[in-house]
C-alpha cells in the first residue's frame, strides 16, 4: 500500500512539474522586435522599393553597357564591357526578386488580397513585372512551382521546377488582367484602400490599371519573333485602353541616402567603373538630339564625348540629369512613349503604315518632351515628321533605342530586332553582344531542378 | 591542483549510522515534497560543546577549522586560538572536523562536552574538496571527470583587474586571450577549443551557484551594415565587473561531463566561483583587512617603424642611373585658413611614406618623431580593498568595499571601478539556514578609438610619417581654429581624436543570491537558491566636428543603452543513505528555473549644431532603434552519486530543459552524464611510491541554446541592394515598409549537442611530492546550427538547419610536485599542458565552408569541412606542386590563386604554463611562464605599414628584391599561368616589393600577412613576504607586502603589438587578427596587505 501511495504522488508530482515547466517557457520564443504578421500597406511599400532597385540597378546597368549606351571603364564593369558576365555576378539581384519582390508580392494577394482587390491588383502588376524582368533576362525560370518555402522545406519546395518562357509570359499576361479585374472593382469591395504607402501612384486605381494595359502590350509585342502579327494585334488591342493623360509608372526617389536613384547612387559610390558610350553619344549628336545634355553631361574639357565600347578613358561624360545626377531623380519603367513605339511597331508589322508612322511621331515627340521638358520643334520637324512612306523599323527601334536609355527593356528590343545596328567589342570574350544572363551560381548550387544556361550568347525563347 | 577550504555548508553529507526504517523514511520525503509542511520543526534543546584544534606537526592551534555535525549542515569554525565553541543537537553522533592540507576527521560525540582534537596533515591532498556543477561540493578523489580548482589568491596575486584575465595560463585545457592592453578592454576564454560555429564559445560563469553575465556587446546601430567589430573601441567583458578580492576558489568544469547539469548552457564548460564569506564562532570580533596595490603600466611591445624616409611618394625605385628615386614630398597643407576643403587648400597630403630622405628636409625645418614612442604614456592604477568579517555562533558576515581608479597607457582613457558587497550566512534554528549575497558595482570607463578606423589611435600613430610631429611644438595637435592638425586628409590626428572623439561607459550592476535550506532529517535536506543579475550599461560617444568619420565633418552623437536582467532559481533535494559500512548513495533532485531579459536602445544625432554640446538634442538629423531578446529556460534535474567506500565513485546525472529558444515543435531535451572515479590504489598493498592512484571515465552530453527568435519567420524592414550601392532601406521617403525575412525560421530548431568522452588518471606519488593528472577527451558537437542556403525560387535564401558537426579531441596534463619540502624551505612546481584539435566535420547540405562572421573582404574566418575551426580565410599566392611561388615574367611578382583558401589558423598546437614558488619562511617567490605555440595571428598592420613604407624593414629601399620562386612560363587555354622550372631572377624595386608582395597593395595575398604568433612570457613574477605581527603590536595582526610583475618579459616572432590581441575582442567568434589594434601592456604591482 505505502508503495503504490509513494508512486502515486511521485507521479503527480512528476506530471505538475513537467506542466509547469512546459508553462514557464510557453509563448516566450516569439519576438518582440518586430512581427510574424506584416500589414497591406507595409507589404506594398517593400515591394514598390524592391521593385525599383531590381529595375534601375545593376540589372540595367550590365545591358546599358552591352548595347553601348554606357560604356564600362575599370573594375567589374570592365568585365562586363568584356562580356564577362558569370553566374556568380547577379547572385544579388536574381535572388533579390524572388525573395523581395515575388515572395512579398504574394503574401500580399494571400494575406490581405481578398479583402483588398486593390492591393490585390497593384500586387500582380509588380509580380508581373518581376517575373518579367527574370525571365526577360534568364529565359526559363522557375515560377509555379516557386515561393513555396512557408509551406515546407522538403524537395518539392526547396527544388521548384522551371516553367518555361511561354508559359512564364502566359502568366504574366493572367497576372496583368487579374489585376486590371482587381483594380476595376468599387472602392467599397476594399476594407483599406492604398494611399501614400503606393509610391507610384498613390492608390489611383486608374493609373495603375493604364500601366498594367502598357505591361500587357510591352508583354505581347515581345513576341514578335515568335508570333508577328498575333503579337502585333494583341499588343494593339491592348493599348487601345491606354488614356494619354495617365500618369507614367515610374522609380520614385529622394533625398536621402537610403531613397536615392540607383544611377545617382552608383555614379557617386563607383564613380570611375562607367561613362557614356562612344555609339550612343556619337548617334545623339549626329542628329542634334535635344535629348543629349539630359542624358549626358560635358566632360572636363567640355565636351560631349563617349568612352569607346573597348577602353577605360575616365575624361568622358558621365551621365547626365534625367539617369540622375541628384539622389530623386525618379526613373521611368513604363511609360506613354512607350506605348506609342510599341503601337508604332505593332502597326508596321501589321503593314499599317500610316498608324504606324504617327504613332512613332507622337512616340518621339513624348519622349523629348519627358526628357527635356519641353517640345523641340526644330528636331521634331526632322525626326518626328515620318509618314506612311518613310516610316521604317529602324527609325522606331533607334528611336525607341534613344527613348529607352536607363531602361533594361532597351536590351530586350534590340534582342528582338537586332537594331540599331551595334559592332560587338571585338575584346570581348564571346563572339557577340550577350543575348542573356547565365543561370545564377545559388540556383545552380541549391536547386536540384536547375535547368542551367551557361552561354550568353544563346537566345531566350521569345529571341529564338 | 590547488585547493579550497573544506568547510561544508550545503548538498554534502557524510555518511550517517543514522538507521531507521527506510520505507517510513521515503514516505516522508514525498510528503514534504508535495506539502512543504513546517510541522516537523519544532525546538530542540541541545548540547553545548567546545573544543580545540591542535597540528600534529607543531602542535600550535589552527585557526579556521571546520566543523560539520555529521550528517547536518550544523557547523562552525575555530576561532584564532583554534578554539571552538557551539550548540548541537542531542542526538549527534559525530562531529567532522576539516581543514585546507589536513585530514579530514570523523569524531564521536559520545555526550562529550569537550572535544579536543589533533589534526593530520594530508600530504597527498586527496582530501580536497572541489565545488562543482549546481555548487555539489565532492571530494577531489570521487570525481569521475577533469575539474580544475584556482585558489582565489592565485587571482589576485596575477595583479590583473579583469576576473577572467587573472586566470591566465593556470589550468591545463583553458585559453584566455586578451584583446588588448587598454584598460576595461575584454578578455575571451574558451576551454577544450570551440564548441559550435557561429554561437557562444565561452564557457557559463556562475558565482555561488547563480549564473552571472560575462558577455562582450558592442554598440552598433541596426543601420550599420558592416560588423562594428572591426572599429569601434574595446568594450569589456562583463565579467570585469566582479572583484578579484571577493574570490575565494575557482573550479573549472572543463567539459560536459563536468557541467552536463547546466544542460543547454553548458557545452562550453563552465567556471565556478565560490566566494569568500564570514565564520562562525564565539567572540571573534570583527576582522578586518585592508589591502592597497599601486600598479605601474607600460606598453609592452610596438611595431618597429623606420625613421629616416619622409612623407611622400615616388621612392624606391631605381632610376635607371644605378640609382634610386627618393620621392617627392607631400605634407597635408590647408592653407592659411588651416580649415580642410576650403580654396587655399595647398595639398591634402599622402599616406605614404616612400619620399626623400628626412634628413634632405632639414632646410625646410623637418626632422624625424616616434610619434608612436611619444604617445603611450605610462600609466597607473590604485586598488583599494576593505574587508570585515565576523560572526556569532548562530551568524555570519563579511562586507567588502573596493575602489579601482586605472589610468590607461594611452593619453584620456581611464577605467573606475567601486564595488560593495556584503554577505551573510545565519543558523535560524537548528534545521534552517539561511544566508545570501548582494553585490553593487559602479564602474565608468572612457574608451580608446581602435581598429580599422579613421579616428583609431594605432591607425592614425603608426602611419604617420617620421617627417612629421603629430603633437608639435608650435601648435601641438589642434590648430588655433580647434580643428585638428594633420599630415593627411582622411585620417584623425590620434592626439585630437583622444581627446575629442570621446566614448564613456558606464554601467550599473547589482547581483546577488540569496538561499534557504532546512535540513528535517540528517538524511534530508532541501535548499532553495535564488539569484539576479542586474546590469544598465550607458554608453556615450561622439566625434567632435571637425572628424573624418562623421559625414561632413559635422560631429555625431550615439547615445547606447543596454540593460540585462537574469533570474535564476534552483530548488534542491538531497537525501543520503548508507546502505552498509561501504555503500553509500546520494541523491539530488532539482528544479530550476531561468529568465534572461536584454533591451539595447541606440540613438544617433548627427551635425552637431552648437559646439561642444554633445546632446542629442542638439543634433540636425536623429536616428533610433531598440531591440529586445527575452530567453527561458526551465530544467528538472537529478544528480546520483554511489560509493563503495574509497575504492569506487560512481556519479549519473540527467538534466530534462525546456527553453524558450527551442522550436515550438520541440520544447525539451534531455541531458545526461554519467562518470566513475576508481581509486585502484585502494587495491594495492599500501607503499610510500604510488600514494594515491584513480582513474577516470565519463561520458556526458550537454547542449548550446540556439539564438533567440530563429524558430518563427518574421518580417522586418529590409535593406534591398545589389551590392554595388548602399540601396535602399526604410523608412523610405516617409513610409515603413516590411518584407518577410530571406531566413526561413525553423520551428523544429533543437539545442545543439555536446557529446563528451574522457578518461583520465590522477596519480600521487612519495605521499605527495610528485604528482601528474592526465586527460584524454574527445568532444564532439552535432546539431550545429548552419545557416543554411537554399535556393531563393523558394522565396527564402537561407534556413537554419542543425546540420553541423565538429569534434575537440585533446590531452591535458597536469604535474605538480615539491622537489624541496623542508620546515625552512619550500620549492613547488607546478606545469600544466594541453593540446586540442579541432576539425569541422559537416555543415549542411551543399556548403562546405562558412563564415563566422563577416570579417574584410580579402581575408575572414571561417569554418572549413576537414579544416580547423576558427581558420583564416583569404587570398593566397598561386604554388607549383612543390609549393614554390609561381612568378610573373613580366613584373617579378607571384601570381595570385584565383581561389582564396586557408591560410592559418590562430589557435595554438598546444598551450602551457609553469609555476615555480619558492617559500623561504614568510617570503615566497612565485614566477609564471605562459607559453602558447603553434598559433598565428593576422598581421593587417605589418602588412600595410610596409605598403606605406613605415615598417622598418621597408627603410631598405635603395636596393632591389627578387622574390624567390620559380617563373612562369606562359599561361594555358584557360588563362592559368603554367609553372616553369627556372628560379625566379627578376629584380623589383623596394616600392614594388614592400606595397605588392609582403604589403597588402591590390591583389598581393593576404597569406603573406599570417604571421607566427607562438610566445613565451613571464606571465607573473611575484615577491610577498609575510609578518606574523601577532602579539607583537597592537591592533595589526598580519602585514603582507607584495611585488607582482605581469608580462614583463615577452619572446615572439610576431612583428607587430604583443600577439596577444584581437580586434574584435571577447564577443567575436573571430580570433587572430590585428588590424592597428592597440598594443598590450606590462604591470609593476606594489601591494601591502593589513591584517586587523
Amino acid at each position: 500500500m505505502v508503495m503504490k501511495k509513494i508512486f502515486i504522488f511521485s507521479i503527480l508530482a512528476l506530471f505538475f512539474t513537467l506542466i509547469s515547466c512546459e508553462r514557464f517557457i510557453e509563448g516566450w520564443d516569439e519576438s518582440p522586435n518586430t512581427t510574424t504578421q506584416a500589414t497591406a500597406p507595409l507589404l506594398l511599400s517593400e515591394i514598390e522599393v524592391a521593385t525599383f532597385m531590381y529595375y534601375t540597378g545593376q540589372l540595367t546597368r550590365t545591358p546599358s553597357v552591352f548595347i553601348q549606351q554606357t560604356a564600362g571603364t575599370d573594375f567589374h564593369m570592365v568585365d562586363i564591357r568584356n562580356y564577362t558576365l558569370l553566374e556568380g555576378d547577379n547572385v544579388n539581384e536574381w535572388e533579390g526578386i524572388y525573395t523581395n519582390c515575388l515572395m512579398n508580392a504574394q503574401l500580399l494577394v494571400d494575406d490581405f488580397g481578398d479583402d483588398n482587390p486593390y492591393y490585390a491588383g497593384i500586387a500582380k502588376i509588380l509580380k508581373a513585372m518581376a517575373l518579367g524582368l527574370l525571365t526577360d533576362l534568364w529565359g526559363d525560370v522557375p515560377y509555379r512551382e516557386a515561393l513555396k518555402g512557408l509551406t515546407g522545406v522538403s524537395s518539392v519546395e526547396l527544388n521548384p521546377h522551371f516553367d518555361s518562357q511561354e508559359t512564364i509570359i502566359q502568366d504574366i499576361q493572367s497576372l496583368l488582367s487579374d489585376g486590371i479585374t482587381d483594380l476595376s472593382k468599387p472602392a467599397l469591395d476594399n476594407i483599406i484602400i492604398p494611399g501614400i504607402d503606393d509610391y507610384i501612384f498613390e492608390g489611383d486605381p486608374a493609373a495603375w490599371i493604364n500601366a498594367a494595359w502598357i505591361l500587357k502590350a510591352r508583354y505581347a509585342n515581345r513576341l514578335s519573333k515568335r508570333n508577328p502579327s498575333g503579337s502585333a494585334t494583341d499588343a494593339l488591342n491592348f493599348l487601345s485602353n491606354i488614356d494619354p493623360a495617365q500618369p507614367d509608372l515610374m522609380s520614385i526617389h529622394g533625398d536621402e541616402s537610403n531613397e536615392e536613384n540607383q544611377w545617382s547612387a552608383f555614379q557617386q559610390d563607383r564613380g570611375n567603373y562607367m561613362q557614356m558610350g562612344e555609339y550612343f553619344i556619337e548617334l545623339l549628336k549626329s542628329i542634334g538630339d535635344p535629348r543629349l545634355p539630359f542624358y549626358a553631361l560635358p566632360n572636363l574639357d567640355e565636351e560631349f564625348i563617349g568612352t569607346a565600347k573597348n577602353a577605360s578613358n575616365t575624361n568622358t561624360s558621365d551621365w547626365g540629369p534625367y539617369a540622375g545626377t541628384s539622389g530623386d531623380t525618379d526613373l521611368p519603367l513604363a511609360t506613354y512613349f512607350e506605348a506609342k513605339f510599341i503601337e508604332a511597331e505593332a502597326n508596321l508589322r501589321l503593314g499599317n503604315t500610316d498608324e504606324a508612322s504617327s504613332a512613332y511621331n507622337d512616340a518621339v515627340k513624348a519622349s523629348v518632351l519627358k526628357v527635356t521638358g519641353a517640345p523641340d520643334p526644330a528636331f521634331e520637324a526632322l525626326f518626328a515628321a515620318e509618314d506612311g512612306t518613310s516610316i521604317t523599323l529602324e527609325k522606331i527601334m533607334t528611336q525607341k533605342y534613344i527613348a529607352m536609355f536607363t531602361q533594361v527593356e532597351a536590351w530586350s528590343d534590340w534582342r528582338r530586332t537586332n537594331l540599331p545596328v551595334l559592332e560587338p567589342n571585338p575584346d570581348g570574350d564571346v563572339a557577340g553582344i550577350p543575348r542573356r544572363f547565365p543561370t545564377c551560381r545559388s540556383e545552380r548550387n541549391y536547386n536540384s531542378n536547375a535547368v542551367v544556361v551557361s552561354n550568353i550568347l544563346t537566345p531566350v525563347w521569345w529571341d529564338e | 591542483m590547488t585547493r579550497v577550504p573544506v568547510f561544508r555548508r550545503t548538498l554534502i553529507f557524510p555518511n550517517s549510522k543514522f538507521i531507521t526504517k527506510p520505507m517510513k523514511r521515503f514516505y516522508s520525503f514525498i510528503a514534504l515534497i508535495l506539502f512543504a509542511s513546517f510541522q516537523w520543526i519544532s525546538a530542540q534543546e541541545g548540547l553545548i560543546v567546545t573544543g580545540k584544534v591542535t597540528s600534529s606537526e607543531d602542535g600550535l592551534p589552527v585557526p579556521g577549522v571546520a566543523i560539520v555535525v555529521k550528517g547536518t549542515t550544523l557547523g562552525n569554525i575555530t576561532d584564532l586560538n583554534g578554539e571552538y565553541s557551539f550548540e548541537i543537537p542531542r542526538d549527534a553522533r559525530a562531529l567532522i572536523f576539516s581543514f585546507v592540507g589536513m585530514i579530514t576527521q570523523e569524531i564521536p560525540v559520545n555526550a562529550r562536552t569537550t572535544i579536543d582534537v589533533v589534526l593530520e596533515p594530508d600530504v597527498i591532498g586527496i582530501e580536497e574538496v572541489v565545488v562543482t556543477a549546481i555548487g555539489i561540493r565532492r571530494e577531489t578523489k570521487a570525481l569521475g571527470y577533469a575539474a580544475e580548482a584556482i585558489e582565489g589568491e592565485e587571482l589576485t596575486g596575477s595583479g590583473e583587474t579583469n576576473l577572467i584575465q587573472s586566470l591566465a595560463s593556470k589550468a591545463a585545457g583553458l585559453q584566455i586571450t586578451s584583446s588588448s592592453g587598454t584598460p576595461g578592454s575584454s578578455s575571451k576564454i574558451t576551454l577544450r577549443g570551440n564548441s559550435t560555429f557561429t554561437g557562444e564559445n565561452q564557457p557559463l560563469i556562475i558565482i555561488d551557484g547563480v549564473p552571472v553575465d560575462n558577455s562582450t556587446t558592442r554598440t552598433v546601430a541596426a543601420d550599420y551594415p558592416y560588423n562594428e567589430g572591426l572599429q569601434g573601441v574595446n568594450y569589456a567583458n562583463r565579467g570585469i565587473d566582479l572583484n578579484p578580492e571577493d574570490v575565494e576558489s575557482v573550479t573549472i568544469l572543463k567539459g560536459p561531463a563536468a557541467a552536463a547539469l547546466y544542460g543547454v548552457r553548458a557545452g562550453a564548460g563552465a567556471i565556478i566561483y565560490t566566494t569568500k564569506r564570514g565564520s562562525y564562532g564565539k567572540n571573534q570580533g570583527i576582522r578586518a583587512t585592508y589591502s592597497f596595490s599601486a600598479d605601474i603600466s607600460q606598453v609592452n611591445k610596438l611595431p618597429e617603424l623606420q625613421m629616416t624616409w619622409a612623407q611622400g611618394d615616388g621612392g624606391g625605385e631605381p632610376d635607371g642611373e644605378g640609382g634610386y628615386t627618393q620621392g617627392t614630398y607631400d605634407v597635408c597643407d590647408f592653407g592659411p585658413d588651416m580649415v580642410a576643403f576650403t580654396a587655399d587648400d595647398v595639398s591634402y597630403g599622402t599616406s605614404n611614406s616612400w619620399g626623400p630622405r628626412i634628413s634632405d628636409l632639414a632646410s625646410q625645418g623637418v626632422h624625424a618623431t616616434d610619434n608612436l614612442a611619444e604617445f603611450f604614456q605610462t600609466a597607473t592604477a590604485f586598488t583599494h580593498n576593505l574587508s570585515l568579517m565576523g560572526g556569532t555562533e548562530t551568524s555570519s558576515f563579511r562586507l567588502s568595499v573596493m575602489r579601482l581608479d586605472q589610468d590607461g597607457i594611452v593619453p584620456n582613457s581611464f577605467y573606475d571601478k567601486t564595488s560593495v558587497r556584503l554577505t551573510s550566512d545565519a543558523n535560524i534554528t537548528a534545521k534552517w539556514r539561511m544566508g545570501g549575497t548582494v553585490n553593487y558595482v559602479a564602474s565608468t570607463g572612457r574608451r580608446t578609438q581602435n581598429g580599422s578606423n579613421l579616428s583609431g589611435v594605432m591607425l592614425g600613430l603608426a602611419r604617420a610619417p617620421a617627417s612629421y610631429d603629430l603633437n608639435d611644438d608650435e601648435y601641438g595637435y589642434a590648430f588655433p581654429t580647434g580643428l585638428q592638425r594633420q599630415y593627411f586628409y582622411l585620417y584623425d590626428n590620434p592626439w585630437w581624436s583622444v581627446y575629442n572623439n570621446i566614448f564613456n561607459d558606464k554601467v550599473d550592476r547589482v547581483l546577488g543570491s540569496a538561499y534557504l535550506t532546512w535540513t528535517p532529517f540528517k538524511w534530508l535536506s532541501g535548499t532553495y537558491r535564488v539569484g539576479a543579475d542586474v546590469i544598465s550599461d550607458n554608453r556615450k560617444f561622439h566625434w567632435a566636428p571637425g572628424a573624418w568619420n562623421a559625414d561632413e565633418f559635422l560631429g555625431e552623437v550615439h547615445e547606447n543603452n543596454q540593460r540585462h536582467a537574469e533570474y535564476y532559481g534552483d530548488l534542491l533535494l538531497t537525501a543520503n543513505y548508507d546502505f552498509t559500512d561501504k555503500i553509500n548513495a546520494s541523491l539530488t533532485l532539482g528544479n530550476n528555473l531561468n529568465h534572461r531579459y536584454d533591451q539595447n536602445l541606440f540613438a544617433r544625432g548627427r551635425v552637431i549644431n552648437v559646439p561642444d554640446l554633445y546632446n542629442l538634442g542638439n543634433t540636425s538629423t536623429l536616428y533610433a532603434d531598440e531591440n529586445q531578446t527575452i530567453i527561458r529556460t526551465a530544467a528538472l534535474f537529478f544528480d546520483l552519486n554511489a560509493s563503495y567506500g574509497e575504492l569506487i565513485y560512481l556519479n549519473v546525472t540527467g538534466r530534462n530543459e525546456w527553453s524558450s529558444t527551442f522550436g515550438p515543435n520541440r520544447s525539451n531535451f534531455f541531458y545526461p552524464s554519467a562518470s566513475l572515479s576508481f581509486v585502484f590504489t585502494e587495491l594495492l598493498p599500501e607503499n610510500n611510491i604510488l600514494s594515491f592512484g584513480k582513474l577516470r571515465l565519463a561520458y556526458a552530453q550537454s547542449g548550446i541554446s540556439p539564438l533567440a527568435y530563429t524558430s518563427r519567420t518574421y518580417y522586418f524592414a529590409p535593406f534591398i541592394t545589389d551590392g554595388f550601392t548602399n540601396g535602399a532601406s526604410f523608412p523610405y521617403m516617409g513610409n515603413n515598409g516590411y518584407g518577410i525575412s530571406a531566413t526561413l525560421g525553423n520551428p523544429d530548431l533543437k539545442p545543439e549537442r555536446v557529446t563528451g568522452k574522457e578518461i583520465g588518471a590522477d596519480l600521487r606519488f612519495f605521499l605527495g611530492r610528485f604528482n601528474i593528472d592526465f586527460t584524454y577527451y574527445n568532444q564532439l558537437t552535432t546539431d550545429i546550427l548552419v545557416l543554411r542556403p537554399i535556393a531563393a525560387s523558394s522565396g527564402f535564401r537561407y534556413m537554419r538547419a542543425n546540420t553541423g558537426e565538429m569534434v575537440n579531441k585533446g590531452v591535458e596534463l597536469i604535474v605538480s610536485g615539491d622537489p624541496v619540502k623542508t620546515s625552512f624551505f619550500k620549492w613547488n612546481i607546478s606545469l600544466n599542458w594541453s593540446k586540442n584539435n579541432n576539425e569541422v566535420l559537416r555543415l549542411a547540405e551543399g556548403v562546405d565552408e562558412i563564415s563566422l562572421e563577416s570579417g574584410f573582404t580579402d581575408i575572414g574566418s571561417f569554418a572549413i569541412v576537414g579544416d580547423a575551426y576558427g581558420a583564416f580565410y583569404g587570398t593566397r599566392w598561386l604554388r607549383d606542386d612543390d609549393d614554390n611561388l609561381v612568378i610573373n615574367p613580366s613584373t617579378g611578382l607571384p601570381y595570385s590563386n584565383p581561389l582564396e583558401g586557408n591560410i592559418g589558423n590562430p589557435f595554438p598546437d598546444w598551450l602551457g604554463g609553469l609555476r615555480n614558488s619558492f617559500a623561504i619562511k614568510g617570503l615566497t617567490l612565485t614566477a609564471l611562464l605562459d607559453v602558447r605555440e603553434g598559433q598565428s595571428v593576422w598581421g593587417g598592420t605589418t602588412s600595410r605599414l610596409h605598403r606605406i613604407g613605415r615598417s622598418v624593414e621597408s627603410a631598405d629601399r635603395e636596393r632591389t628584391y627578387v622574390i624567390p620562386g620559380v617563373l612562369s612560363t606562359g599561361l594555358d587555354a584557360d588563362g592559368n599561368p603554367i609553372p616553369g622550372t627556372g628560379q625566379n631572377n627578376i629584380e623589383i624595386s623596394a616600392y614594388d616589393y614592400f606595397t605588392g608582395y609582403v604589403g597588402d597593395l591590390g591583389s598581393a595575398a593576404k597569406e603573406q600577412a599570417i604571421y607566427d604568433a607562438s610566445w613565451i612570457r613571464l606571465r607573473e613574477v611575484g615577491a610577498s613576504y609575510k609578518f606574523n605581527l601577532k602579539d607583537k603590536i597592537p591592533v595589526i595582526q598580519t602585514l603582507d607586502i607584495g611585488f607582482t610583475g605581469r608580462n614583463l618579459w615577452l619572446k615572439t616572432d610576431y612583428p607587430g603589438v604583443d600577439p596577444e590581441t584581437s580586434l574584435l575582442g571577447a564577443g567575436s567568434n573571430i580570433n587572430g587578427w590585428d588590424y592597428f589594434n592597440m598594443p598590450g601592456s606590462k604591470s609593476y604591482i606594489f601591494s601591502i596587505k593589513v591584517g586587523f
